[in-house]
């Protein structure tokens, strides 16, 4: 195999597959790259088994053929490597040559045998989809989907797209047992008018996340297809393919409070300000901080035994009576990070009830909070 | 706090280090009479001298045939096959021991636990109540013998690591009071293994530059100690000179809170890893229980039959102190330990990021948060402490082994 490519273009590639290939050594081949030389440009290929991504990229392919080696050590090279233009070349004992100017390197690399075979997926039904939308809706509910949770499926972003209420809609959903984020969107399918397919699907965590990330580079339209158990997503060049995960979501339509009177109406960046300083003294007990709901204000108080207490009022308007309860600052922290208004509602009937913050500017997105007792 | 040279003189504390005579097996010969002045040996099952795990504890009986505390359980059964082994009934011991414990804190609050039968007492402030260090040590030791029935060694000083070498030196029913001003002389003939931080690696070294006694580290000069042997000479120097400042630190809340099980044989039997799993988490979830806390996090150790260890750890969306939950963990991490059919050695759950009921808690959306007693898991928890870990367990556990 040989292969002239712009050291920017391959830099680019591995950027990409950096957050694909597998951290944690279990299967050596996974944190590596597979590399394929091919008449139209190179491959590029990562996965840890999960998720697969694939990019082709404008080369000189002088010699087809494959190659696969460490991820992490050729990104570390690109990065280091200066001239606009490297060749990489390959022997036949899979020994990996990259010339770059004046520096060469010699990397140890495995037959492309040794990488682990792409499933095979269809290519049917592929939604095109409004990229910057798509985005907006992640960021929204990312943040509130579980971490190595023990319930499985809270580890996974719930996906769905509808078009039982007319117009065609896709609504994302997070959730890791102690907050709830929804978030969805109308758009209009562009081209073809073929019958949307009703998906409603897990998407694993890492799968969304490495979708927000390639959206965030912008460009052109994405498009989003689903199969039985996996999903793909193509944009310019790219395909991600990811598994789905199995399970039963848990029902969270239900844990989210009716529409009620009980509504508190704050500032957004006043709140967000207050709660950073206020939950500094309580950072050791999980971020604790009590508020209690005043007819023309909250109250926010911390403390902790071994530091000390903070306390701050913020004005607001609540037209109930006066009541306590406790939260993590940081669960509201990660609401208000995504939000975009400038105001927004707290809605609450008892101090160990559910918190449900909206925007009253847009209603498309709503969050779930659950206290602490204090 | 002025940069004055001269030294700050603490003011003399009195130190206790109560140290109890061979608790576990002491506490076997106490609640089963037939057992007095037996060789009692706490541990691993000997399996008639296949068994593979290690002695937890001898009664001063089976010490004469050389018996001691971590020795394999198949050595001790070949120095004294006619031993009487016993399992470890480590509710039984809590219990006792949080008994001995509340005799420590009629004298003082200053109670800093070292295991469940040790423990150092700071009394310098219950000198005007109770009279002398001395006098306070000889009312624990005989409250302990009158209530329990069980016996205690004493040391007395000025530091902790005075104290817990007096309490060592005349083990069973030993009573040691080193005067202020005496330490040094009192150390001084003593080898300098006795030293905390010379373990059998830094005592030869110690060996090799001729030091034998902790006296001949004290007249050393402790600029020359700290270029042989850097910091850690700096710490022998001032160990060696009975100087000792650390505070006795009353009873800090447990970090964690673990089990571990070697293997009689070593394996590759999916449902006996499973079971043992099961087993540990039990005990754990019934430790966490007795101690009123729950578990943030969970750790799998995994030693497989090259001595590989591996360990898994991680987050319980719930804090919990139920076993179920505790192994549903188990297996999601044994899935992450990159297992190639090699066998197991060893086995261990370790609890951690430990939370009181009284801390603040989680609400749960979902509503599944496991209430905190259930009626069976507290009869079951009642069940055990009375009659043993094995009186009541999951059908599932019910095989011919025994761990």
């Amino acid at each position: 195999m040989k292969v002239k490519i712009a050291r920017d273009e391959l830099l680019t590639a591995l950027q990409r597959v950096q957050g694909v290939v597998e951290k944690r050594n279990t299967m050596p081949s996974l944190a590596n790259v597979l590399l394929e030389a091919k008449p139209e440009g190179l491959d590029v290929l990562a996965t840890d088994l999960e998720i697969w991504m694939r990019g082709l990229y404008k080369a000189t392919v002088e010699e087809p053929g494959a190659v696969t080696f460490s991820a992490r050590k050729l990104y570390e090279i690109l990065r280091e490597i200066k001239d606009p233009e490297i060749s990489i070349l390959v022997t036949d004992n899979c020994l990996v040559t990259i010339q770059a100017g004046r520096s060469q390197f010699k990397v140890v690399g495995l037959p492309s045998q040794e990488f682990p075979v792409v499933p095979s997926i269809e290519r049917e039904g592929l939604i095109p989809l409004p990229g910057s939308g798509l985005l907006e809706l992640i960021r929204k509910t990312l943040f509130a989907v579980g971490d190595n949770d023990t319930r499985y499926v809270l580890n996974g972003q719930l996906f769905i797209v509808s078009s039982s209420g007319g117009k065609p809609l896709i609504r994302l959903v997070g959730t890791d047992g102690h907050r709830l984020a929804v978030a969805e969107r109308e758009f209009e399918i562009q081209g073809g008018s073929a019958p949307l397919p009703e998906v409603k699907v897990i998407l694993p965590r890492k799968a969304a996340h490495e979708i927000q990330r390639l959206l965030e580079e912008g460009g052109d339209e994405p498009m989003i297809g689903f199969t039985q158990n996996t999903m793909i997503f193509r944009k310019s060049g790219l395909v991600l393919t990811s598994r789905l995960m199995e399970g039963t979501y848990p029902n969270y339509q239900q844990v989210i409070p009716k529409e009620s009177q009980k509504k508190i109406s704050v500032n957004r960046e006043e709140l967000e300000g207050a709660l950073r300083r206020v939950s500094v003294l309580s950072r050791e007990k999980g971020y604790a901080v009590k508020m209690t709901f005043a007819p023309d204000h909250i109250t926010l108080f911390s403390s902790h035994p071994d530091t000390g207490e903070a306390t701050e009022e913020v004005p607001a308007r609540f037209n109930g009576e006066e009541f306590s309860t406790g939260f993590n600052a940081r669960y509201f922290l990660d609401v208000l990070g995504v939000m975009n208004g400038e105001n927004l509602t707290l809605q609450m009937e008892a101090p160990l009830s559910p918190c449900l913050l909206r925007e009253p500017e847009n209603l498309q997105f709503m969050s779930v909070i659950m206290p602490v007792k204090v | 706090m002025g940069s004055t040279h001269e030294e700050i003189k603490e003011p003399m504390r009195s130190i206790i280090h109560i140290d109890m005579d061979a608790f576990y097996a002491s506490v076997e010969q106490r609640d089963q009479p037939s057992y007095r002045d037996k060789p009692v040996i706490v541990g691993a099952d000997p399996q008639k001298g296949k068994g593979r795990g290690v002695v937890s504890a001898a009664s001063y009986e089976a010490r004469v045939f050389g018996i001691h505390s971590a020795m394999p359980i198949n050595q001790a059964y070949r120095r004294c096959p006619k031993g009487v082994f016993l399992p470890v009934r480590m509710a039984r011991y809590q219990e006792v021991s949080s008994r001995i414990f509340a005799i420590f804190h009629r004298y003082t609050d200053l109670v800093e636990p070292l295991s469940l039968d040790e423990a150092f007492l700071d009394v310098t402030g219950s000198l005007r109540l109770f009279g002398t260090a001395e006098e306070i040590g000889r009312r624990i030791e005989a409250e302990i013998a009158q209530e329990e029935h069980l016996s205690a060694s004493v040391g007395v000083a000025t530091t902790k690591f005075v104290a817990k070498v007096a309490s060592d030196l005349r083990k069973p029913k030993g009573f040691v009071i080193v005067e202020p001003g005496k330490e040094v002389e009192f150390l001084k003939d003593l080898p300098v293994e006795r030293l905390w931080g010379a373990g059998p690696k830094m005592a030869k070294q110690l060996h090799r530059l001729g030091y034998r006694t902790i006296g001949d580290i004290a007249r050393q000069g402790q600029a020359e100690l700290a270029a042989l042997l850097g910091q850690s000479g700096v710490h022998l120097w001032e160990l060696a000179n009975g100087i000792d400042p650390r505070p006795v630190i009353p009873d800090e809340p447990a970090k964690s809170i673990g089990s571990e099980t070697t293997f009689q044989v070593d394996t590759a039997d999916p449902n006996v890893i499973r079971q043992t799993l099961l087993e540990l988490a039990e005990h754990v979830g019934q430790r966490l229980r007795a101690d009123e806390c729950f578990a943030g996090t969970l750790t799998l150790k995994f030693r497989d039959e090259a001595f590989r260890t591996l360990t898994r750890a991680m987050a319980i969306s719930e804090p919990t102190d139920q076993a179920p939950v505790l192994y549903r963990t188990a297996l999601t991490l044994l899935d992450r330990i990159p297992f190639s059919g090699q066998k197991v050695r060893l086995l261990g759950l370790s609890a951690s990021h430990l939370s009181t009921s009284a801390e603040r808690q989680q609400l749960s959306l979902f509503g599944e948060t496991p209430k905190r007693h259930s009626q069976l898991t507290e009869a079951l928890d009642k069940i055990r402490t009375r009659f043993g870990d094995s009186a009541i367990k999951p059908g599932s556990l019910f095989t011919k082994r025994r761990v």
